[in-house]
């Protein structure tokens, strides 16, 4: 049985060493879907801006201040491209900029006699998303500019917060970066390992194998496992560079569920090549599964608090009965350092069940189709 | 006259591969419309409304005053807050358990203090930005209606009305089933003869493999925007997407020489790789990695610096920055600049038909064959 096993392992690695194209794209997809993330997670936190600045004196470098100074816990709420006026309007008329603020010139002499003065914010609103953004930056500089010009008529929030910190967003994805590609890898170097095997018209002397299915799958897996430990070996120090994920508090039972992910992604990976016996269809329908996990139960515990209704009750609801979600928000609030990590029993078993369920589907499915065609 | 008889019939037979092998097809459907729909439910497809607890513990003028003006804070699109909690208690507990990101109290001594309270479940930073702007963006709107706001801004659009969000994506989705089709069936259909054994077969006709290459452009092409109809369709009907028939079938006729250029690239591509498994992730991380970073989920000019600068020498974001706002009305031309790339495109769509056969008849087939 473990010579048996041992074949199939050293079968498949001869395969990746002689065309070795597949596995390094198989390496290189979520590490680069991970740097395209990093670079559009920043529009959550920050939006670029030009500033077309007519007035001067104290009020209007005090309000361009707070302009710049503006920032949440993940960074800067505007990057002003320039506050020259002549080069915001070429900016902003030429679409290389999708918003322009005008202080106007009266801005100052108003404020200095107490008269109401009005900005005045243009924006290409082909995305109601960045309008909004705007909209909302802009008056919060408003609002931190009158906190010191009027104490007496100024509103103030007094905030209570339910963890200790703002969970910077993008240190909150590399969670759910980190599953994905986890995810990713184990199902389509599983997936593609078995569909090989039909495609190169070998599946008829495995799988008829005195030995049985287990060698085969557990042969495919313990491969499929080698190529998925050297991409999270790539991909965390790109987490910890690109999205300052912190690494360091990464514990045995982080690896643990890590593994219990790679085990999902093992398992849906057998049946999709069982299912299909080509590599045709395991690719998007991976790509789906794992982004659908990313997109859906790795951002739960965000959705919770806005899906009222609608399709997006419905996807959050089915997020918050799915295991993944349980896990991957006990895997966060670890590395964040919010709680000590303690095992989810119930979202275990209830994963574990998940697992057991995809394998024995596959092996159905191995058994009720042990009659070749095409030559074999 | 033959080799357009061998183009047609080639056609014909992908258009068969393609019926009989469905396969081939869901990618190009399925990875756009899964986008789309994550991206809507995810990221506020409906609106700007934020579910929120608002209790009035002080039920003064004021508190009444300022309780209106979260009820009439608004977006250009929708209103900020969906007021769906009044209780106290039930309030408390749907923000600990992250039910709800926000609960608003106006305390009893809220006339002579100023000041409201909030709790908050700050799950994330994004979700915090969310609403703690909105707070502040309807404090503003009160302390201006009271006349005690020194500074207000106005805002001024391009257009008259916001493209939702949900159209957006919806707009985007369909140049990414436009062009991730013709490169992934273009692709698709090349690895189909080595896959399926019948590349000998298409290098030794007598009337040269190029003309296969034309076939699969042709299929590539017509099939890619037959599809782009389904997320269209759906993003007219549930994606507040509004129908510009003239923006539309400009859109459509301008894009065919991009499409010719994108299922050469596949071709390439396919000459290339020659299998599946190595050809789709490649082309549909083209396609996703454009979508993000190329304009497909927000402007490229929203992005990061780092963003911009990649987005500028990627060349296939030029297909949801020009495209994008003709789709979306906000434009009702090319420039000629645009025109002139887009012909280019055409004809760097057949130049690399040409290289990819001729690559495909400087090797010996093996295979069984």
């Amino acid at each position: 049985m473990f010579s048996a096993i041992l074949a199939i392992v050293r079968k498949d690695l001869l395969l990746v060493i002689r065309k070795p194209m597949f596995s390094i794209i198989s390496l290189l997809v979520p590490l680069i879907f991970i740097i395209f993330y990093a670079l559009v997670i920043h529009t959550s936190s920050t939006n670029p801006i030009v500033i077309a600045n007519h007035s001067e004196g104290p009020y209007t470098d005090r309000f361009v201040d707070i302009l710049q100074e503006i920032k949440s816990v993940e960074g800067s709420y505007l990057e002003i491209i320039t506050l020259d006026s002549e080069l915001a309007y070429e900016k902003y008329n030429s679409g290389q900029v999708d918003a322009l603020l005008e202080i106007p010139e009266s801005f100052e002499e108003n404020l200095s006699s107490g008269k109401q003065t009005a900005l005045k914010l243009n924006v290409f609103n082909i995305n109601s998303d960045g309008t909004k953004n705007f909209q909302l930056r802009i008056d919060h500089a408003l609002y931190e500019f009158h906190k010191n010009l009027d104490e007496n008529s100024f509103i103030t929030i007094d905030e209570e917060m339910t963890f200790s910190k703002d969970t910077p967003m993008k240190s909150y994805v590399s969670t759910g970066l980190l599953i994905f590609s986890v995810l990713l890898t184990s199902m389509i170097s599983t997936g593609t390992l078995m569909a090989r095997e039909w495609e190169e018209r070998t599946a008829k002397s495995i799988v008829l194998t005195p030995k049985g299915f287990l060698p085969l799958i557990i042969g495919k897996w313990m491969t499929a496992f080698l190529v998925t430990a050297l991409s999270t070996v790539l991909i965390l120090p790109l987490l910890y560079i690109l999205l300052g994920y912190p690494i360091g508090q990464i514990s045995t039972l982080v690896w643990f569920y890590l593994f219990l992910f790679f085990l999902y992604g093992s398992a849906a990976g057998v049946l999709l090549g069982v299912l299909f016996k080509k590599t045709l269809p395991i690719v998007p329908i991976s790509v789906v599964i794992a982004m659908s996990e990313f997109l859906v139960s790795s951002l739960e515990s965000y959705i919770r608090g806005f899906a009222y209704g609608g399709m997006t009750e419905w996807v959050w609801r089915l997020g918050s009965w799915w295991p993944s979600s349980e896990i991957i928000d006990t895997i966060r609030f670890t590395v964040e350092g919010f709680e000590q990590i303690a095992i989810n029993w119930e979202a275990f078993f209830y994963m574990a069940l998940w697992i057991a369920l995809l394998l024995s589907l596959a092996l159905i499915k191995l058994n009720k189709q042990l009659s070749f065609t095409q030559g074999q | 006259m033959k080799k357009w008889q061998a183009i047609i019939a080639i056609h014909n037979r992908n258009m068969k591969i393609l019926m009989r092998q469905k396969q081939m097809l869901i990618q190009p459907i399925i990875v756009p419309l899964v986008l789309l729909f994550l991206m809507v439910v995810i990221f506020g497809g409906g609106g700007d409304d934020w579910p929120v607890a608002i209790v009035d513990d002080s039920n003064s003028v004021e508190s009444q005053e300022l309780m209106e003006a979260f009820k009439s804070s608004a977006s250009n699109i929708t209103p900020y807050f969906d007021l769906i909690e009044m209780n106290p208690e039930e309030a408390e507990k749907k923000v600990s358990e992250g039910r709800l990101h926000l609960f608003i109290k106006i305390p009893d001594d809220f006339v002579e203090s100023k000041s409201i309270e909030m709790k908050t479940y700050n799950i994330n930073s994004d979700a915090m930005k969310n609403v703690r702007l909105r707070v502040e963006h309807t404090l503003n709107n009160y302390m201006e209606q009271q006349g005690e706001l020194q500074v207000t801004s106005q805002q001024v659009t391009a257009q008259p009305n916001d493209v939702w969000r949900a159209a957006f994506y919806g707009g985007s989705s369909v140049l990414l089933t436009l062009f991730l089709g013709s490169m992934i069936i273009a692709a698709n259909l090349h690895a189909f003869e080595y896959e399926n054994r019948t590349a000998k077969e298409i290098i030794l006709t007598p009337t040269g493999s190029i003309m296969a290459g034309f076939g699969i452009i042709i299929t590539s092409v017509l099939v890619s925007l037959i599809l782009s109809l389904i997320p269209l369709t759906l993003s007219i009907l549930f994606l507040h997407f509004e129908f510009h028939l003239y923006n539309i079938v400009l859109v459509y006729l301008s894009i065919i020489p991009i499409l010719i250029g994108c299922a050469g690239i596949g071709l390439l591509l396919g000459a290339y790789f020659k299998q599946y498994r190595v050809l789709q992730p490649l082309v549909i991380l083209i396609g996703i990695g454009t979508y993000i970073i190329g304009g497909g989920f927000a402007g490229v000019n929203m992005l990061m610096p780092l963003a911009r600068e990649i987005a500028d020498i990627w060349v296939f974001s030029v297909i949801f920055e020009w495209f994008n706002p003709v789709l979306h009305n906000f434009a009702s031309s090319f420039s000629f600049s645009q025109y002139t790339f887009i012909f280019l495109a055409g004809i760097l769509g057949f130049l690399f038909t040409f290289i990819a056969y001729w690559f495909g008849t400087r090797k010996s087939i093996f295979g069984g064959q």
